[in-house]
């Protein structure tokens, strides 16, 4: 495992900072009763770092009210929290075509709602106004991915903000991919509902995610349980956190993941120019080989460090083996849990090889994949 | 000693106000609701001197965080009572 050469970060970051190992390690010897569920002082500790997690990923996307932050597993959990408690029967919802499965599965799991997926390029980027385009009288909510996990390509998420200012339709965005390696501030790019994941570019551990929901925005709560608040009530508190927080919240992993985000911040700049340049390194190195497709944009502007790629010829599950047995490459193969994306950009048959780069990687994990992909060639 | 009792619906809310009080230089504890002034199930409350419920309130206020009540708790001969705080 130590020789191991991981490219795998757009599925979760596997290397964290020290100071994230260190913080989990730490709370989870000292810190680790139910937090919010009694009035003794290791509650009450959990409890206080739930909050300190809330504030710093409140400050860090530009949310005023940290109370407006949902705890969750993951972005899956977050999107299906907000898709789920605002739409109703009868409803229409706009998705973009680049959508991972956790959008798309649970809008379509609806039998009573219409929705219209709004198609990228082959590029796999948006025209907002296909987005205005697509909106009907009835469109109860915009689900728009920020990052494609396929593509990499960034979507215009402030232009399709204020469509859906201009609608007054709530604008939900999946930020699994970039929250943490792009700016965010959901006030600003007019965001009605955040879903963000705590274990990618956020650095956090496995198990930790969340979902922002603004004041005006009129959520049911999807799972039911224990909040330790109002329990002698058969309903869900209707405040939030608790409306959408039932059951136990894991304290040390949010404290963990709260370590993460502000490591992020101090590093905001570097972090983004090591990715930057390694996604160029990788792209530049992919392109120069005649049987490689790269899939997205050829070009650095608007991506994250994802990069999906085909070898004429070649299987992508069987490269994806080979890298992983004979070069100790950890890349990720298929589909990807986002079908309408390859269908977007042509791959659904047999799906790409995936490569993402993060923080922790260095210019020779790259020259050591485009080595080995070239022997695949 | 005399200490007030400032209600809140939920931990995340007495959390949220304690926090915030602090970076005032207004210290304070959090513990749950005594069953006897508790105003639901599980409710907690932000124990602090009692002139600091006005500064508690102001912060509580400034959040946008609903206070539930306001008691002020006194203990003689080992038993403590509690009566309302009239914040006005």
């Amino acid at each position: 495992m130590n020789h191991m050469i991981y490219l795998d970060n757009a599925a979760t970051s596997y290397h964290k900072p020290k100071c994230v190992l260190e913080t989990l390690a730490y709370h989870t010897r000292n810190s680790s009763a139910n937090a919010g569920r009694g009035g003794h002082d290791a509650s009450v500790r959990a409890s206080s770092l739930l909050m300190e997690a809330r504030e710093t990923a409140a400050d860090f996307f530009g949310i005023s009210d940290p109370l407006r932050i949902v705890f969750g597993q993951n972005t899956t959990m977050a999107l299906n929290l907000g898709i789920s408690g605002l739409i109703q029967d009868g409803d229409h919802v706009v998705i973009s075509s680049m959508e991972h499965n956790s959008v798309s599965r649970t809008v379509a799991a609806r039998e009573n709602v219409e929705y219209t997926v709004v198609m990228a390029n082959e590029q796999g980027y948006l025209n907002p106004f296909d987005v205005d385009r697509a909106i009907r009288t009835n469109t109860a909510l915009i689900v728009i991915n920020h990052a494609s996990n396929v593509t990499g390509s960034v979507q215009d998420i402030r232009s399709i903000g204020k469509i859906a200012e201009k609608h007054n339709i709530p604008l939900l965005v999946d930020a699994a991919q970039s929250a943490g390696c792009i700016p965010i501030d959901v006030e600003q790019m007019n965001i009605s509902l955040l879903a963000f994941a705590g274990h990618k570019c956020l650095m956090g551990p496995l198990g930790t995610g969340g979902l922002y929901v603004r004041e005006d925005i009129p959520i049911r709560p999807v799972l039911f349980g224990g909040t330790g608040s109002m329990s002698e009530s058969l309903s869900m508190p209707e405040f939030l956190p608790d409306a959408l927080e039932a059951g136990t919240v894991n304290a040390p992993a949010f404290a963990a993941l709260a370590s993460g985000i502000r490591f992020v911040e101090r590093h905001q700049s570097e972090i983004r120019q090591k990715e930057t340049y390694l996604t160029q390194r990788l792209l530049h190195g992919l392109l120069n080989l005649d049987s490689v497709t790269v899939y997205g944009s050829p070009l650095q502007q608007n991506r994250v460090g994802v990069v999906s790629f085909t070898i004429d010829g070649r299987d992508p599950a069987e490269c994806s083996n080979i890298l992983n047995q004979k070069n100790h490459i950890a890349v990720r193969a298929g589909l990807h849990c986002a079908a309408l994306a390859h269908q977007t950009i042509g791959t659904i048959q047999g799906g790409t090889v995936r490569a993402s780069v993060g923080f922790f990687n260095k210019p020779s994990d790259i020259d050591a994949l485009l080595l080995a992909v070239k022997h695949l060639c | 000693m005399k200490y007030a009792y400032i209600i809140y619906n939920s931990i995340t809310f007495a959390s949220r106000v304690k926090r915030e009080a602090a970076r005032s230089f207004c210290w304070c504890s959090m513990l749950q609701t005594p069953g006897e002034i508790s105003t639901n199930g599980c409710s907690y409350s932000i124990r602090c001197k009692v002139e600091d419920v006005p500064k508690v309130a102001a912060v509580s206020s400034r959040l946008n965080i609903q206070i539930k009540g306001i008691y002020l708790s006194r203990q003689e001969q080992g038993k403590v009572t509690y009566e309302p705080y009239d914040l006005s």
